[in-house]
């Protein structure tokens, strides 16, 4: 019997940057061998596709990560267009994070309460957050729905939910 | 009521749902938050918290009534227990059932999910599809993985290989059913070995720590998991008999509203007399 695989897990490596992108779900086994990272300065890990996460993919994400921090002390890992199907976790699970981890983008959900549309489209880096007074004044002023052409709305706190990519916050 | 003292936003339900279900049964909430829901069960020992304010008061309160009068209808038809009020039949079950697996062995999780997401993925919005997968994902995990297998005292280590390498289970289900308002997902394991109190009491623990807990197995991350993405949770075990747990949300707006609906809670948990699993009479 083949199994159909919950996760999906493929690399690549330009210059000295290693780039993961996870796909679907959190692994649960390995990210990527830690051999493999060998000679990287960093770690660019892309997480755009995952729609869900479980407990036993956060488990051994976790794992992988302190065994990545206590293997290569020096090595800059970025977290990449974070969705809110992780974001939501990672927020809740304060001791889940490298100190070290940089998040360098997410993505903020909207929602039309007109016709019940989302969209996932929308991408906030943490440049254009330092830029800002307040977080929310980082997120556009206007989403229209696709569908309905109403206006959306973030389907997030903006304060707690893009507080991950603030460098100055707890993390 | 019993002589317990009560949260002052806690009042007796209506006379005929009172008397059906018992004293001490039944509890309706105003504002209850996901903590003080908890409490409620396990400090005061309420087997249904359902919450006046709550997207289907009604059918919360015709459910409770059914987890604890009707509890072989319930396993069988839990879908139907949950969103219908006319009474649960199998054929109301099947209208409601937008997906079935049985699974016999711990082996089928990844071929769960990626079933559930084929066959959900447009009947329901992306955002509520991640917290069905969710869902489903972690009931399925706590009903193979900690099936109460003849095999001896074993590590969790070895036990975990055993259940990855196939090992055979009493056959269990998953469904998820949909109305015009809710999305129920129901998971049914034949071994009944869930404390339904423990349960609780660990997602009631890992709240007030704040989350501040190291990532094992067992910690209780899952069923906080479940308990924080439902609206509504149901916790029905038949002692050697059964465990069927099911998660209710609604089925529109967005996150922000589905996390700030009153919660409703239900838990029963006791021996039974005749089988109540056996073949469909």
């Amino acid at each position: 019997m083949s199994r159909v695989k919950s996760a999906n897990v493929r690399n690549q490596v330009i210059d000295r940057q290693t780039k993961i992108f996870v796909e679907h779900a959190l692994p649960e086994s390995p990210v990527l061998s830690l051999s493999a990272l060998t000679g990287s300065e960093s770690v660019v890990i892309e997480f755009k596709n995952v729609d869900y996460v479980n407990s036993t993919g956060l488990r051994s994400f976790s794992k992988w990560l302190k065994e990545l921090e206590a293997t290569y002390p020096d090595m800059i890992i970025s977290f990449e267009a974070v969705p809110a199907a992780i974001a939501r976790h990672l927020l809740i699970l304060k001791d889940f994070l490298p100190k070290k981890l940089e998040v360098s983008s997410m993505l903020v959900p909207y929602y039309c309460n007109a016709c019940d549309n989302e969209d996932h489209s929308t991408v906030i880096n943490a440049q254009k957050l330092r830029a800002m007074p307040r977080y929310a004044d980082a997120l556009p002023e206007t989403v229209i729905c696709k569908v309905c052409g109403a206006k959306m709305e973030a389907d997030v706190i903006p304060e707690k939910y893009l507080s991950l990519l603030d460098e100055r916050s707890k993390w | 009521m019993s002589g317990h003292e009560r949260n002052d936003t806690f009042l007796q339900l209506p006379t005929e749902v009172h008397c059906a279900a018992g004293d001490q049964t039944v509890g309706v909430g105003l504002d209850l938050n996901a903590v003080a829901i908890l409490d409620q069960a396990l400090q005061f020992g309420v087997e249904h918290v359902v919450q006046r304010s709550s997207m289907a008061f009604d059918q919360e309160l015709v459910t409770a009534r059914r987890m604890q009068d009707q509890v072989e209808n319930f396993f069988r038809n839990p879908l139907a227990s949950i969103l219908s009020l006319e009474n649960p039949t199998p054929s109301e079950e099947k209208t409601l059932t937008r997906f079935f697996m049985e699974f016999t062995s711990a082996y089928q999780r990844d071929e769960l999910i990626a079933q559930l997401r084929a066959q959900m993925d447009g009947q329901i919005n992306k955002d509520l599809l991640s917290d069905v997968l969710l869902i489903a994902d972690e009931l399925f995990s706590n009903a193979a993985h900690h099936a109460p297998l003849n095999i001896g005292p074993i590590s969790e280590m070895r036990r975990k290989v055993h259940m990855l390498k196939g090992a055979r289970l009493k056959p269990g289900q998953v469904k998820v059913g949909v109305d015009h308002e809710r999305v129920v997902i129901s998971c049914l394991d034949q071994y009944g070995s869930l404390d339904a109190r423990e349960y609780l009491k660990q997602v009631r623990e890992l709240i007030s720590s704040g989350m501040h807990v190291t990532l094992t197995s067992g910690s209780g991350v899952g069923n906080y998991m479940v308990y924080m993405a439902s609206v509504s949770l149901y916790v029905a075990v038949v002692n050697g008999q059964g465990t069927m747990i099911c998660a209710a949300m609604p089925l529109k707006g967005g996150r922000i509203k589905r996390s700030q609906m009153a919660k409703n809670l239900h838990i029963m948990q006791r021996d039974h007399p005749t089988t109540i699993l056996g073949d469909e009479p």
